[in-house]
């Protein structure tokens, strides 16, 4: 940390992928989705390579780095809770459980997905897809898309809000 | 993008650009410093109460003198303590919203305060001043205080946010009761002392949104 804080590049790179395995593995402890992981993980990447100047040499870095990981976790989990997002969560493992080993099953809940999924825009079908299906991350998405982060969350958030509503007027 | 090309966008990044290392105890002594120069020029500004010196010798008025002092570099300095990411633990400084607490307790105690008087002071809005006054005073220090926990990264935010405006509040307290007179400890308590309580629950309740980075 201390050679990376005086721009050593080697040292700089050492620190980061180390912060990235050790942020992963706090990570995956807590968050079953693997592309909110992946966002997790970039973001806290981010806020320690903007708050490496506020770290004290002559103290330990791990309790530094812990508690930069707890402040995104917290921050995610807020903004989790604020969208809503454990309710339409129920949703997202589904979509991902449809790969079963039996065939039959497999083709079954394929045919179902795509039925859910011609409802939608072109647009919000597409970013599904990239997102659940072939498990982009949301900076992914957004950078082949030519949208924002944030627009493509509210377009999945809304767009699986809409796909609920429909299987459930389907069901009733 | 994947997280390798994230990484070295930043060490890229971290090539190019260079940042001042944040020192909290070099923040900590401006803090200090500032905190002392704004109550040492603001009283010479505008001369201390007529009684000061009475004052000073009775007990309630000497306590809360002392309280408010604790509370305006206690807390500031801990603001500038949590400037930087670590965990919240046990820290003596959680201490301090229990002591403005305790300040409210000893003015109504030592300064003989009683509900008829208590809800008399409450109706006279004639002295919303003092509050004003309380608010005012508070806003350089409110000013400082954010723009020196800016410069850091907390982590957090709400303690923080919270400690900020109870030294700011403090100072104001402090500028009120030094420069300006009041009646009773009744509407001090009313209308000194609990904007202490209100800004500080503000600070509490906002931090997350003005100290989000």
């Amino acid at each position: 940390m201390l050679f990376s804080q005086n721009g050593d590049k080697k040292s700089y790179t050492q620190l980061l992928v180390s912060v990235e395995k050790l942020a992963r593995r706090y990570l995956s402890s807590r968050l079953k989705i693997s592309s909110d992981i992946d966002d997790l993980t970039q973001e806290i990447l981010i806020t320690v390579h903007n708050a490496k100047h506020t770290f004290d040499a002559t103290k330990p870095v791990l309790p530094w780095l812990y508690a930069i990981f707890r402040y995104r976790f917290q921050d995610y989990l807020r903004t989790h809770y604020r969208l809503k997002k454990h309710l339409t969560s129920e949703l997202t493992p589904n979509v991902e459980a449809t790969y079963t080993t039996d065939p039959k099953l497999d083709w079954e809940y394929r045919n179902l997905i795509q039925k859910l999924l011609s409802y939608l825009l072109p647009k919000q079908r597409t970013i599904l897809e990239m997102l659940y299906i072939n498990g982009n991350s949301a900076q992914e998405v957004s950078k082949a898309l030519e949208i924002s982060v944030s627009n493509v969350r509210t377009t999945a958030h809304r767009s699986i809000k809409l796909i609920k509503a429909r299987a459930n007027k389907t069901n009733d | 993008m994947t997280n390798h090309r994230l990484i070295t966008k930043l060490v890229d990044d971290a090539e190019t650009s260079s940042t001042d290392s944040f020192n909290v105890t070099r923040s900590g002594y401006k803090t200090i410093l500032f905190l002392l120069i704004y109550l040492v020029t603001t009283i010479t500004a505008f001369g201390l109460r007529d009684d000061w010196l009475q004052q000073i010798h009775e007990l309630t008025y000497l306590l809360e003198m002392l309280c408010s002092v604790v509370l305006i570099f206690g807390a500031g300095v801990t603001a500038i303590n949590f400037s930087v990411p670590r965990k919240m633990g046990y820290s003596a400084s959680q201490l301090l919203p229990i002591l403005a607490v305790a300040m409210g307790l000893m003015i109504w105690v030592l300064g003989d305060v009683n509900s008829s008087v208590f809800f008399t002071s409450i109706q006279t809005f004639s002295l919303s001043y003092m509050s004003l006054g309380v608010m005012v005073g508070a806003l350089p220090a409110v000013g400082f205080l954010f723009y020196q926990i800016s410069q850091g990264a907390p982590t957090q935010l709400n303690f923080v946010g919270s400690m900020i405006l109870l030294s700011a509040s403090a100072t104001g307290h402090l500028l009120m009761r030094t420069i300006g007179q009041a009646a009773s400890f009744s509407d001090v308590l009313v209308w000194c002392y609990f904007p202490i309580l209100i800004l500080t629950l503000l600070g509490l309740i906002s931090g997350r949104n003005f100290l989000r980075w």
